[in-house]
């Protein structure tokens, strides 16, 4: 309260930044502004080409069969990854950097709304508070709590917004927004998670795409404001900055760009053509993307950081979140297949749906080299130690510099160990979805527990276990060069494996604050 | 008219000229010396000439003893010049003392007269040629004080004039004279030819314009001309005691080496000797820039001269001196080089007698003196050993001279306590103790020499045009370390150490290299671990003790690569010369260096283009780097003959070596890998890193490349650091572009030729392990055990027989030479031991196995077989068929000796 007070213009200048990090200047450039990825990349996408028909011209000849099921089993996972590869040279090349056009005419109205469960009143506040300020539009801000409790009421009446609640609570995040529609008319509804710190601008940035009269949403990246202080939000955030980074301004280069549940504002009569928010998913943003895009409501997305948030601050919190994702994009996918949209917007779904796959992949790849240390079976044959080498290595470095490159350096190491630690989560939520196993919605938590958190990697720990052993047993009982490599793959999977389930055995982990660098969003 | 419409004031006509402007002086002080050195240098030209047609007139004996006078003569005129020096700066002086001076050089001839007998013993010189010496003494003072005279007064011409009239009258009437009357009527000509002399000068002293105002006498001026008669004294017996020895010292063959040595040595003495005198009168009204013009023509001359005796052909010193003088061609080079620095410490001592400092430096030249003549009474056994005495004599002195200007300017402008506390630092200690540690790393090498320093060795055995031809006809390299090594040898000899210690000191040299390097790249942390893996890196210090040019390249990559990074940031004019100087030298040292500094001028291009992106400035950048690629491509043109000479030979070869390549030698063939397949580059990379080991070790640490995919996720979001980058690409692109081109040139494909990555490796690791330690207190350990782990496995590569590249020569060679009799005959393969055999056995009779058939079956005395490189079949079949051959013979096996790498058998 103190805060905005003394702020009226701008939280974000006037905090103190060892209050709340989502006060502090945002040193993220989601346009990447004054670097052309497509130009990067075009000049990349060449020698990744090369690398790649290299690679797979020599991978596929039917000399290379060793063992046949192993050599099966790789094939698939490498044939997917050239997928995932393949769409992501594809999107990146795409990219769009939209210029944010002024709103034509007198401030429309905005219904704000954020959803609440069970965060905090510290989380909410400075949210509420931000929202208040919103310029650009007459802004009605309506807190929904599906947690029905009385602070938040009364946070509500200090900040002069509407509070909603209901009796049922089903639905989730979707019946609740479902609900609160409900209650209010705005031609416009902006979506905020209830830690998302709205810029003032906010509105001044995105309405103006709506005078596209097809346009049914607009989307702003997430920002972890968190990132500099916790290291699986740093991890979490690198992750993030790649999406919202090369990936989105490609998929909206495609006009492709899907719903990510906040920073996002809708146009009402979309979702009033759509029904509403999807309950029966949980993504529901990315279900209900895929059903205005089939309707022939557009979408766009504004590379600029207009919120700044909290990202998953334990292991436990991330893992639920990748849980819940992987589940409800996995579960996407034959919604997409089924859906009526041009085959470019059909792809991106797709290849967006099939990413929570990719951790099949990490644990296909570990597997190799114990079995050659133990059963001394290897997926394929070589005439000479050197030539997997020779083949794979470019296609592997070409495709991390490619990363590096389109991800203007945000993606880390930390950040692919994390991914590769949650390899499991990718194959449980597969099975569910198989087994058409209902999967709940967990709110991501905002506070981490600070506290050793083995269970959240439990998977992970097992699989760091299982390899050294193998790996000192293929050292200890035949040391020769062959099973050194496969020890030396074994060593670097475990190390991966290391590096990303190792945050969730850090006691204390925060890290210190970065010193503050010159704003870009809230400029 | 512009300007004068303008109102601006036209700067030629109104303002006036400064005297002291320095761009305006400098030319001033560079004709006048130029003037009084071309008189100077004619004179030289024609005494020369003189020297010249004399050896043929005369028996070696009789110019022996005709150089030795005149050696004498310069004995008497030099120390009498050096009152020229106290003229000079006091011509009053002349006046004074003109009487004195006459009587002593009386004295000193009346002394020279009685002693005539006993001296001409002592000198070995005809008595009538030591009364002619008496005659010159009385003339020698006064024409060192009309010409002192002339010069304190800037009469220039009066100067010229009196230099020209000496070798005149010895051409027209010398030469003559010595034909029909032999060297003593010479001798006499010479003295008269320098009383023509004093007579023209005392005739100018009183004639023609001066450009010199007076400066009035004062005590002061008294005391500084009686230093610099003192200092320039003890530098005329330093440039002439040397001969006067040899003649007694040496048999007549080699005192008549000795004297036409100092004859051509005398033209660097002839041609730096008017330059103190044009000096200090004016260093002593303290003229801007005189000291400096005068030191740097006195170099320049020096240098040029050297240069040119250098790059003389030897067949032009034989034509010159005749047959019997061909040693000379050999001795030139470091006998001139000795001249020509005691030229440019004449120099230095005048100025400094001109400013009144001159005092200290007379103990030194005292001390200098008397070191040369122990020197040469101690080791003085032939010509070359008394000229390389008087060589280390000028080295020694010039670096103390130049040490102590240097200490005096420093207590003078403040600057010693401030450097006394620098070198106090821990850091300062540090970086000296690791390069201590380098140096003794790198001294304690015990093994035999490779072969390719044996091919080192013996170019260092050609004439110097020889060894410029050998290079550009038989080998692969840039001249630069074929030059040096020939250089040192004729300073140090050609013992191992001795042809190893100038990669010694350039290894050694690498250690503090590195720390300036990491510190000014990164900071001073990254600085001394990259000093501490540096010293105890095993193929740093492998190459650091191997006679070839690699240790050099390590070094010298490392400073071009410091000095374009400072360049860049800094933007100064000394920086990018330094650049250019560092990068020519590098490029000068081994071709393929053209690789990194084409990395590091892109570097700089692709910067330029970054910050024009951004709008910051980039002339400076661009200018800086343009003139280094001008600098540099200016630099090269001279060279292009000999790389084109090179090239053509190359091809003429068949493009191939003879000696085996070792581009990953034994690690492939053990995993089955092609020649050279990707697991190659990874072979070097552990060597570059580890050093040199057994191949199975090899083999199992390469087959560890996955860890290398880590390394590269580890990058990933690690930033965009320049730097950082820069130093990637030297570490990728050299050796990538070599593979690659190995696909077609398979023998191009050597560590040896981008062994400029490795110190880059070492910064970079330096650096990663820096940047850990300041996240995290505990990674500190990282750096104990990078080091010790090289620690570790340079104690494998230096000791343990497991080295593959230790091939003992000098053992097995040794072996043979303890029981070798005369008629013995050594039969080696493959054929290209023959250096290495050379150097370990030259008295023994030995030649490649393939050259011939076996000896015959009747030759009495042992056949030794002496075979290496038994990875090669046609070695082994060569040697096998050759043992078949001498036990078909009927001769024994006798023995049979295996050390590294080499085995002998001795039949008999």
């Amino acid at each position: 309260m103190t805060l905005v007070q003394n702020a009226p213009d701008s939280p974000v200048r006037a905090a103190p930044d060892a209050v709340d990090p989502r006060l502090r200047p945002v040193p993220w450039d989601a346009a990447d502004a004054g670097r052309s990825v497509r130009r990067r990349m075009s000049l990349l996408l060449p020698l990744n080409l090369l690398a790649t028909v290299w690679y797979f011209g020599w991978l596929l000849q039917p000399d290379r069969v060793g063992s046949p099921v192993l050599y099966g089993v790789l094939v698939v996972a490498e044939l997917f990854n050239l997928v995932q590869v393949l769409g992501f040279w594809w999107t990146v090349r795409a990219e769009r950097v939209r210029p944010s056009p002024p709103w034509d005419g007198p401030p429309p109205a905005v219904d704000v709304l954020l959803p609440t469960y069970n965060e905090s009143v510290d989380v909410v506040e400075p949210a509420l508070a931000a929202a208040t300020r919103l310029r650009g539009g007459q802004v009605d801000v309506w807190l929904l709590d599906d947690g029905d409790r009385p602070e938040m009421a009364t946070l509500a009446a200090r900040h002069g917004a509407g509070y909603l609640t209901r009796k049922e609570h089903t639905g989730a995040k979707a019946g609740n927004i479902n609900a609160a529609l409900q209650h209010i008319s705005a031609p416009y509804v902006l979506v905020l998670d209830c830690d998302h710190v709205a810029d003032p601008a906010f509105l001044e940035a995105t309405l103006g795409h709506f005078a596209d009269e097809r346009m049914g949403f607009v989307q702003t990246p997430q920002y972890y404001a968190n990132a500099d202080r916790n290291p699986v939000a740093a991890a979490a955030w690198s992750q993030q900055a790649l999406f919202f980074g090369a990936i989105a301004r490609g998929k909206d280069g495609m006009d492709a760009m899907f719903c990510c549940g906040t920073g996002v504002v809708f146009r009402r009569a979309a979702l009033d053509d759509v029904g509403g928010f999807p309950t029966a998913s949980v993504t529901e943003d990315f279900q209900l993307s895929l059903l205005l895009h089939e309707r022939g409501w557009r979408s766009a997305y504004v590379p600029q950081v207009l919120a700044s948030g909290l990202g998953p601050e334990d292991m436990s919190s991330y893992a639920s979140q990748q849980l819940r994702w992987s589940r409800g994009c996995l579960s996407a996918i034959p919604a997409t297949l089924r859906a009526r949209l041009p085959w470019r917007q059909k792809t991106q779904y797709l290849l967006s749906s099939l990413y929570f796959l990719s951790g099949w992949t990490v644990l296909i790849y570990l597997t190799f080299p114990m079995l050659r240390i133990l059963l001394d079976l290897s997926p394929v044959d070589v005439d000479s130690a050197d030539e997997f080498l020779l083949h794979f290595a470019p296609y592997f470095v070409l495709a991390l510099l490619s990363v590096a490159v389109a991800g203007s350096g945000s993606y880390t190491f930390r950040a692919f160990a994390l991914q590769s630690a949650s390899c499991w989560i990718h194959a449980l939520s597969t099975v569910r979805t198989v087994l058409r196993r209902p999967g709940g919605f967990v709110v991501t938590s905002k506070e981490g527990a600070g506290t050793w958190q083995p269970r959240a990697v439990a998977p992970a720990l097992v699989l760091i276990v299982v390899l050294s052993v193998v790996a000192v047993y293929g050292l200890v009982t035949s040391p020769t060069p062959g099973i050194a490599n496969a020890a030396a793959f074994s060593m670097l999977h475990l190390s991966v494996l290391s590096a990303g389930a190792g945050l969730a055995l850090r006691r204390s982990p925060r890290l210190p604050p970065r010193p503050a660098e010159p704003a870009h969003g809230h400029d | 008219m512009e300007l004068l419409t303008t109102g601006r004031p036209a700067p030629a006509e109104t303002a006036p000229v400064e005297p002291g402007r320095p761009p305006a002086a400098r030319r001033r002080l560079l004709t006048e010396q130029a003037l009084i050195m071309g008189a100077q240098a004619a004179a030289g030209l024609g005494n020369l000439v003189f020297a010249l047609v004399a050896v043929r007139l005369l028996t070696p004996e009789q110019f022996a003893s005709l150089v030795a006078f005149l050696a004498a003569y310069l004995l008497l005129h030099l120390p009498a010049g050096s009152l020229s020096a106290g003229a000079a700066l006091d011509p009053e002086l002349a006046a004074r003392t003109r009487r004195r001076v006459l009587l002593l050089g009386g004295g000193v001839g009346v002394l020279l007269a009685l002693a005539a007998v006993p001296l001409s013993v002592l000198f070995n010189l005809p008595v009538m040629m030591v009364l002619a010496l008496a005659a010159t003494a009385p003339g020698a003072g006064l024409l060192a004080l009309a010409r002192g005279r002339l010069y304190g007064e800037g009469r220039r011409l009066g100067v010229a004039t009196s230099l020209l009239t000496e070798p005149l009258v010895r051409l027209a009437a010398g030469l003559a004279v010595a034909a029909v009357a032999g060297p003593v009527a010479a001798a006499v000509v010479i003295v008269l030819a320098g009383y023509a002399a004093l007579l023209v000068a005392t005739l100018a002293a009183d004639r023609g314009p001066t450009s010199l105002q007076p400066t009035g006498p004062s005590d002061a001026s008294g005391v500084a001309a009686g230093t610099a008669v003192g200092a320039f004294l003890l530098l005329a017996v330093l440039q002439t005691q040397d001969v006067l020895l040899a003649n007694r010292l040496l048999d007549p063959e080699q005192a008549a080496v000795f004297a036409a040595l100092s004859t051509l040595g005398g033209v660097a003495v002839f041609a730096t000797a008017t330059i103190p005198l044009v000096l200090l009168p004016r260093a002593a009204r303290d003229t801007p820039a005189a000291l400096s013009t005068a030191v740097f023509t006195a170099a320049a001359v020096g240098a040029v001269l050297v240069l040119a005796v250098a790059l003389l052909p030897t067949g032009v010193t034989t034509a010159a001196f005749g047959p019997a003088y061909g040693e000379v061609s050999e001795l030139a080079v470091p006998y001139l080089s000795a001249m020509a620095l005691l030229g440019v410490v004449r120099v230095v001592v005048a100025g400094r007698c001109a400013a009144g400092a001159g005092r200290g430096l007379l103990l030194l030249l005292l001390l200098g003196a008397v070191a040369q003549v122990a020197g040469i009474l101690v080791l003085g056994s032939s010509a070359q050993a008394i000229a390389l005495v008087t060589l280390a004599v000028s080295v020694a002195l010039a670096l103390l001279v130049g040490l102590l200007i240097a200490l005096q300017a420093s207590q003078e402008q403040r600057l010693l306590p401030t450097l006394a506390a620098r070198v106090r630092t821990p850091v300062f200690a540090a970086v000296l103790g690791l390069s201590a540690l380098g140096l003794l790393l790198r001294l304690s090498v015990t093994r035999s020499l490779w072969l390719d320093e044996a091919t080192s060795w013996r170019q260092t055995q050609l004439a110097f045009d020889d060894l410029l031809f050998d290079l550009a006809t038989t080998d692969v390299h840039p001249p630069l370390w074929g030059v040096l090594l020939w250089l040192s040898v004729r300073v140090l000899g050609d013992g191992e150490l001795a042809l190893r210690l100038p990669s010694i000191l350039a290894g050694t040299a690498l250690v503090p290299a590195l720390y300036v390097a990491g510190r000014d790249l990164f900071d001073r942390r990254a600085g001394l671990m990259a000093a501490a893996l540096g010293a105890v890196s095993p193929l740093a210090v492998w190459y650091g003790q191997e006679a070839r040019m690699y240790a050099l390249f390590m070094l010298l990559a490392t400073l071009s690569l410091w000095t374009v990074v400072l360049a860049v940031r800094t933007g100064r004019v000394r920086w990018w010369v330094a650049f250019i100087i560092v990068t020519f030298a590098l490029l000068m040292t081994q071709w393929f260096a053209v690789l990194p500094v084409a990395v590091e001028l892109i570097a700089v291009l692709i910067l330029a283009v970054r910050r024009r992106r951004r709008r910051a400035p980039v002339r400076p950048l661009l200018l800086g780097a343009g003139g280094a690629v001008a600098g540099l491509a200016l630099l090269s043109l001279p060279v292009l003959p000999y790389l084109t000479d090179q090239l053509i030979a190359y091809g003429n070869r068949g493009a191939g070596f003879a000696a085996p390549s070792q581009a990953g030698a034994g690690v492939g063939v053990a995993t089955g890998a092609p020649e050279l397949g990707i697991y190659i580059p990874m072979v070097n990379l552990a060597w570059a890193v580890g050093g040199f080991h057994n191949p199975s070790i090899m083999t199992l640490l390469v087959s560890l490349w996955p860890l290398l995919l880590l390394l590269m996720l580890g990058l990933l979001g690690r930033g965009r650091d320049a730097t950082t980058s820069l130093l990637l690409a030297l570490i990728a692109v050299p050796p990538g572009v070599l593979f690659a081109v190995a696909q077609f040139k398979p023998d191009l494909f050597e560590l040896r030729y981008f062994i400029g990555v490795v110190p880059i490796l070492l910064l970079l690791l330096a650096q990663g392990a820096s940047s850990l330690l300041s996240r995290n207190g505990t990674v500190a350990a990282l750096g104990v055990v990078l080091v010790a782990a090289s620690v570790g496995a340079l104690y494998d590569q230096q000791t343990g027989g497991q080295n593959p590249r230790q091939y003992d020569f000098r053992e097995g060679v040794s072996e043979i030479n303890a029981v070798a009799e005369d008629g013995d005959l050594l039969l080696y393969a493959p054929d290209y031991l023959d250096n290495v055999i050379g150097y370990y056995g030259p008295e023994l009779e030995a030649r490649p196995l393939a050259d011939e058939d076996l000896p015959p079956a009747d030759r009495p005395g042992s056949v030794f077989l002496l075979q290496s490189f038994d990875d090669r079949s046609e070695v082994t079949s060569a040697v096998s068929d050759a043992r078949n051959g001498l036990e078909q013979q009927d001769r024994e096996l006798v023995a049979e000796i295996t050390v590294s790498n080499v085995t002998i058998w001795e039949y008999r």
